[in-house]
């Protein structure tokens, strides 16, 4: 732990903070005033009055294409918090910023519990938005009623993707995330087993009765000879699922992958599909040519890719999810009959599970830049573009913070006036706090790499720990926790649903979280034009 | 101090780089723990001695693996072609193993030298202690360093045969820790196999918090703690 390297005189801190807020604060009034919020605010009832008299229309248009982002973990109070940061790293007090997707046309709220869970995972609630029937946790993309790792009743259960009818139809499909594509949200939309820890061969073990099942890492690339002709599109991390096991077999050091059944899968890739590339690092990826590049995979990382905040330090190089989002869009969109594509920004989730908001806030910001870059590709026409959460975190936005407060930083309230005080805001135990925290986890930590290193600390959530000398915003900084628990946990609360293009105005009040499929299904005549039972 | 914890730190105080030629072996090492207890009451001081750990290690060009002597918890460390090292910590008691990748080992701010980790002492640190005299231990040479670095003593008894310690001495002003070489095997030849971790179950550092509930993580959380014990 560093804490004490970090010590910043409370004075020059406090100075700091309060006069970039004033200045900041200074700005905005030029543009806020009370005439400004109420023109402000007819405009967007006027926004809505026409997106409302859209709506009949939109809601009948069919989508050519279908993006589906899902932040994972990114619930509203991730949203909000990042909305502020993002906007503050513009030099903007932040509160008045909005990401780009918050801009789209229609909402909702999604209901996201499991069959079984109140709070839920993300296999059970991805399996619910690729195929309209929720399911229970830890299983990917079958029915309900299986019991997890045991694929004895797998037939009858496999719950039938958005991406495989559109497969199956002869859109090109696409799934790109920061995890490794063999993890629970992007293998939900091509694989079906009751264990979302099955990636690859040797995870056997964790099965009950693996009989009938193949791991999920050979279901990526054997779709071909189950729907349509493949994947066209696969990037993001988890290499080591698809070599083997065998020293030499990792492009990147010659190091061993997990697959014990003598399958390169990168090579089958190659082989079985025509104008095929296989990249693993950022130069590879940079010089593929979408135009003559039909099938691309591409697997930067033996296990998940980096935070974005550590990007620029990874060994191989990296795409970030917005290059790989552009360069999917680029290979998938030369076919006439449309695509699917579905985008992950994975590690938003594992930050806040190691209590680390900087980093969940820095990925969610390029999640939302990725958004804009395939808004910006597409013709809002005819591409549904759908951006929403698996499920949200016990991640709280707290205090009264002034505004322009630094969202990462401690708690400066207003005074009797309503102007900024020149201390910070002291809890009854005579500390500061910060406005971001968490209900559990591991609590308070300030280290100098933030991210998974919490793990390797001890912890200290349950007690407060005095943060006067403490540089709160750092990328090292792990917020405080009530509950000590090994790692923060998922919350059961809803989490929103933004979207825009054909099919968006069906997006309406508060869903079951599996509504997202039907959208999609409608928008895209998916089922209908597939023919597929949506249960197999 | 806890047994897991003494043999960690058995092998704490090794850092930095060497680059020598290594032999595959198996060794079994000892760790013993002087402290010196001041005694106010007559000024004397006191020598209290820790009951000796006793450890494992082996050793190719590509590995290196350690165990305690009741072989519940080990560690291994995996060289690939492009210098990389993975980490894993081996929870023999548990069957249960999590994977470190080279990019955790960095934000863990503990990226680690091979050469180091292999031969256990530092070569640049022996570099700098004197050479007093040559003995031998069974066939093999054995070179005595001793010198004075940053206010730590160390006297060292060195195998260059085997690139490796047989004596570590190493004395603070409040303690001496002396690591000791017991017995020493080909790798095909020895008695102390390194257990087969190929069925244990397996699992990322990064997936530690998607997976608070699973029992070995959850168990270990709650006790021994999730560590990377081998620090620099």
């Amino acid at each position: 732990m560093k804490t004490n390297n970090k010590i910043i005189a409370s004075s020059m801190l406090l100075t700091a903070v309060i006069s970039s807020s004033l200045v900041a604060s200074a700005d905005v009034k030029a543009v806020e005033s009370a005439e400004n919020w109420y023109s402000q605010g007819q405009q967007a009832t006027e926004d809505a009055l026409m997106d409302a008299k859209k709506a009949i229309s939109n809601s009948r248009r069919r989508a050519k294409n279908i993006i589906l982002f899902v932040g994972d973990g990114m619930g509203v109070s991730t949203v909000t918090a990042a909305r502020i940061y993002d906007g503050q790293l513009k030099g903007n007090m932040g509160e008045e910023n909005r990401l780009f997707f918050e801009t789209f046309p229609y909402q909702a709220m999604s209901k996201t519990y499991n069959t079984n869970q109140q709070t839920p995972d993300s296999a059970g609630t991805m399996t619910a938005m690729m195929t309209g029937m929720k399911s229970k946790a830890g299983v990917i993309s079958v029915g309900q009623s299986m019991p997890r790792a045991d694929c004895t009743t797998i037939e009858g259960n496999t719950l039938t993707t958005a991406l495989e009818h559109a497969e199956e139809i002869g859109m090109s499909t696409g799934i790109v995330s920061t995890a490794r594509i063999t993890h629970a949200t992007p293998a939900a939309t091509y694989a079906h087993v009751p264990e979302r820890n099955y990636e690859d061969d040797r995870d056997v073990s964790k099965m009950t009765n693996a009989d009938g099942c193949k791991d999920i890492a050979s279901q990526l690339i054997d779709l071909k000879d189950r729907y349509g002709d493949g994947l066209e599109v696969v990037l993001g991390g988890g290499r080591k699922n698809f070599i083997k096991r065998i020293n030499g077999a990792d492009p990147e050091g010659g190091g061993r992958g997990e697959r014990l059944d003598d399958r390169d899968l990168t090579a089958e890739w190659l082989a079985d599909h025509p104008n095929s590339s296989y990249v693993w690092n950022q130069s590879q990826f940079d010089a593929i040519n979408p135009v003559t590049t039909d099938h691309l995979l591409g697997l930067f990382n033996m296990s998940h890719m980096e935070y974005e905040e550590d990007r620029a330090s990874d060994s191989g190089g990296e795409p970030s999810l917005t290059e790989m989002t552009e360069k999917a869009i680029d290979v998938l969109k030369k076919n006439r009959k449309g695509f699917f594509l579905q985008v992950e920004s994975g590690r938003i989730d594992h930050a806040h599970h190691a209590g680390n908001a900087q980093r969940a806030l820095s990925d969610t910001i390029e999640f939302a830049n990725a958004v804009k870059k395939a808004y910006e590709m597409t013709d809002p026409k005819d591409t549904l573009i759908i951006v929403t959460a698996d499920h949200s975190h016990v991640f709280t936005i707290a205090g009264y913070p002034t505004r322009g407060n630094p969202i990462l930083g401690k708690v400066i309230g207003n005074d009797g006036a309503g102007n900024p005080k020149l201390n910070y805001d002291l809890a009854s135990d005579s500390m500061p706090y910060t406005t971001l925290g968490y209900t559990n986890g591991l609590g308070f930590a300030d280290l100098e790499l933030g991210g998974d290193t919490r793990y390797s600390e001890p912890n200290a959530a349950g007690s407060r720990t005095d943060l006067t000398f403490v540089d709160t915003e750092g990328q090292g900084f792990h917020q405080e926790a009530m509950v000590p628990l090994g790692s923060e946990t998922h919350s059961a609360e809803d989490v929103a649903i933004y979207a825009s293009g054909p099919g968006a105005s069906l997006f309406q009040g508060t869903v079951e979280q599996n509504v997202v499929f039907h959208v999609m299904n409608k928008a895209g005549r998916l089922s209908k034009r597939s023919g597929l039972p949506p249960i197999q | 101090m806890n047994l897991k914890q003494y043999f960690i730190l058995s092998i704490l105080l090794m850092t930095s780089a060497a680059e020598a030629e290594t032999i595959d072996v198996s060794c079994v090492y000892e760790t013993t723990e002087l402290s010196q207890q001041k005694i106010e009451k007559n000024s004397q001081h006191d020598i209290h001695a820790e009951k000796p750990i006793k450890w494992y290690f082996w050793r190719t060009n590509t590995m290196v693996e350690v165990s305690n002597e009741e072989q519940s918890f080990g560690e291994k460390w995996l060289l690939n072609d492009k210098e990389q090292v993975f980490y894993q910590a081996l929870y023999h008691d548990k069957k249960f193993l999590l994977d470190f990748q080279p990019a955790d080992l960095e934000l863990l701010g503990r990226k680690t030298n091979w050469s180091v980790r292999s031969t256990i002492f530092p070569q640049n640190l022996l570099k700098n202690l004197k050479q007093k005299t040559v003995s031998h231990y069974n066939q093999y040479e054995k070179i005595r360093y001793e010198g004075e670095i940053a206010g730590i003593e160390y006297k060292i008894d060195w195998l260059p045969e085997f690139n490796l310690p047989f004596r570590i001495e190493k004395k603070t002003s409040d303690e001496t820790l002396v690591i000791e070489l017991k017995e020493v095997y080909p790798l095909t030849e020895t008695p102390y196999k390194q257990q087969l971790t190929e069925t244990y179950d397996d699992m990322d550092y990064a997936d530690i918090g998607d997976n608070e509930s699973h029992p070995v993580v959850a168990h270990l959380q709650n006790n021994s703690g999730i560590e990377y014990p081998h620090q620099h």
